[in-house]
């Protein structure tokens, strides 16, 4: 009580202090309001969950891009985004060759250093039946550059095997012939024979040229069946003599190593995707501007047609839906054929820096 | 012009009606810069910085107290922030039971004295407490917080305080009877 009453006491003397402020604060004061802008922008809460939206937005669109970029021909999203959903128009004859000259405005992407569009695919081998690891003649691991082991089969003594170059020189500098890769073919043939789906092994079968719907690549199926047959009959007989070391190929690095190359070819492509599941004797794939047949001859081979273009190949390695395979009449070409659930991935390597890309994917009519 | 309406074209940014508010308190939020800070020249500087600030953040202003009181407090935050700066001392005592005293004699003798006076001769601690304590009205919790000080540390100095104010109105001719001083 007492101190209440000082309180009031102080609070009543502390009037004693009121004084009015010189004018010059007032001045002063002016002077710093006329220099503060009127318009005040004022801070709300959601203000900070937009900020971070956008920048959320920001960096994903970066990444997405960067992705995208690095990943090149394995996202064909982007590529028929951009209207190239028939880029795998080809005229005839020649195949190769036309796509050499392919005008670099109807490319999907910009052409790429030529570095970088070597691809890089390589062929694990393990010639043990119980690992899988590759290994080669000595047991150690091997690894096998496609594109190089094409541009080796081509060229002859010299190419390069990716990390296989040591063991491939010395088996050139001791004279023995450079098929330790044929070797592993046909071991994989042995390998897979049952497990292929693409590749019938059922070759008493006989092809029907009516189920394909494109009479046009009728009668070099035809003619496929002649060739393969002494093809085959010679394969049977490799299969024969490497039963007992039952080897193991697979493709160790993935599809999304790729780099897309100047000559990529994107296209959208009607296909039989059930009598493909069903390992009918040939498959049909057929772009929108021309089709593309893949005609199953039986052994673990088959024939491309393309149009004029035709060419056949075996297979030399599996490892799941993906199969590598080595044109017969041109050992610079490979062929990767990734089968997917709704679509078809087909590669065409020719020589180091050399690849083709065709993806087929269904379209429903 | 009703208060009311020069919030209302303070907050517009209207350059009459914050001339209106800062004549309306001036004296007033003036006076309180002065009880803090002995020095004039701070209390000036402190006085523009805080009326600048009422005119800047009147928009945070809700309405629900006075207009006043709310301006006060701007005042008193800005001159304690000026005696931090100039690192305000303030002795710690735990126990301040025995300094325990009865302000019977100051209220009695104060009236008769010149408080200005006195409370310019007190040292800077001293009147921060009484200024915090007495005359605004804060308690020993609030003034341990906006100091940084402990609860005991504000109540000690008050008591101590009250001792020099006692000193002081003896020395005005103010003695204390026998009984007072017990």
């Amino acid at each position: 009580m007492k101190e209440d009453k000082l309180k009031d006491s102080l609070r009543m003397s502390a009037e004693a202090y009121n004084e009015k402020p010189p004018q010059i604060i007032w001045n002063e004061l002016e002077k710093r309001l006329d220099q503060k802008p009127n318009h005040v922008v004022t801070f709300h809460p959601w203000m900070k969950y937009a900020a971070s939206l956008l920048l959320v937005t920001g960096v994903v669109s970066l990444i997405s891009y960067q992705m995208g970029y690095d990943n090149g021909a394995q996202d064909m999203a982007m590529a028929e985004m951009a209207g190239f959903q028939d880029l795998a128009y080809v005229e005839n004859v020649g195949f190769y060759e036309k796509l050499d000259e392919f005008p670099s405005d109807r490319l999907a992407y910009p052409a790429l250093p030529r570095d970088k569009m070597q691809v890089r695919n390589y062929l694990r081998v393990n010639k043990s039946p119980h690992t899988n690891s590759m290994t080669d003649a000595s047991g150690e691991a091997v690894d096998l550059d496609l594109a190089s082991y094409s541009a080796g089969q081509s060229a002859g003594a010299g190419a390069t095997l990716g990390t296989n170059d040591a063991v491939q020189k010395s088996k050139l500098e001791h004279g023995e012939p450079d098929h330790g890769n044929v070797t592993q073919t046909d071991a994989e043939i042995t390998t897979l024979a049952d497990a292929n789906v693409l590749m019938d092994d059922d070759q008493s079968t006989p092809r029907d040229p009516s189920a394909s719907t494109e009479e046009e690549a009728a009668p070099e199926a035809q003619d496929a069946m002649h060739v393969s047959e002494s093809v085959d009959a010679a394969r049977s007989k490799k299969r024969q003599d490497l039963t007992s070391t039952s080897e193991m190929v697979e493709i160790v690095d993935d599809i999304r190593e790729e780099k897309l190359t100047p000559i990529s070819i994107y296209g959208k492509f009607r296909e039989d995707l059930e009598s493909f599941d069903r390992a009918q004797h040939h498959f049909i794939a057929k772009t929108t501007a021309m089709p593309w047949m893949i005609d199953n001859l039986g052994g673990n081979s088959l024939r491309l047609i393309n149009g004029g273009y035709t060419e056949n190949f075996d297979l030399i390695a599996l490892e799941g839906t993906r199969r590598a395979m080595k044109s017969q009449t041109d050992a610079s070409k490979m062929l990767e054929l990734i089968a997917g659930d709704d679509h078809l991935v087909l590669h065409i390597f020719e020589a180091e820096s050399t690849h083709v890309r065709v993806k087929l994917l269904p379209v429903k009519n | 012009m009703t208060e009311s309406e020069i919030i209302k074209g303070c907050k517009k940014q209207d350059r009459q009606c914050q001339r209106l508010l800062y004549d309306l308190y001036a004296e007033r939020l003036f006076g309180v810069c002065l009880r803090y800070l002995r020095d004039r020249q701070e209390a000036e500087d402190v006085y523009s910085e805080g009326m600048y600030k009422v005119l800047t953040k009147i928009k945070q202003y809700s309405g629900s107290g006075s207009l006043y009181g709310w301006m006060k407090r701007i005042m008193v935050n800005e001159s304690l922030m000026r005696l931090r700066k100039k690192k305000l001392q303030l002795q710690d005592i735990d126990d301040v039971s025995h300094l325990l005293e009865d302000d019977s004699y100051i209220e009695e003798n104060l009236f008769a004295a010149d408080i200005k006076a006195m409370m310019d001769e007190l040292p800077t601690g001293y009147r921060t407490i009484i200024n915090l304590y007495l005359i605004e009205g804060y308690k020993h919790r609030e003034i341990a917080e906006m100091l940084g000080i402990s609860i005991n540390t504000s109540k000690s100095q008050l008591i101590l305080a009250k001792k020099r104010m006692i000193q002081f109105l003896e020395r005005m001719g103010h003695p204390r009877t026998e009984s007072e001083k017990k």
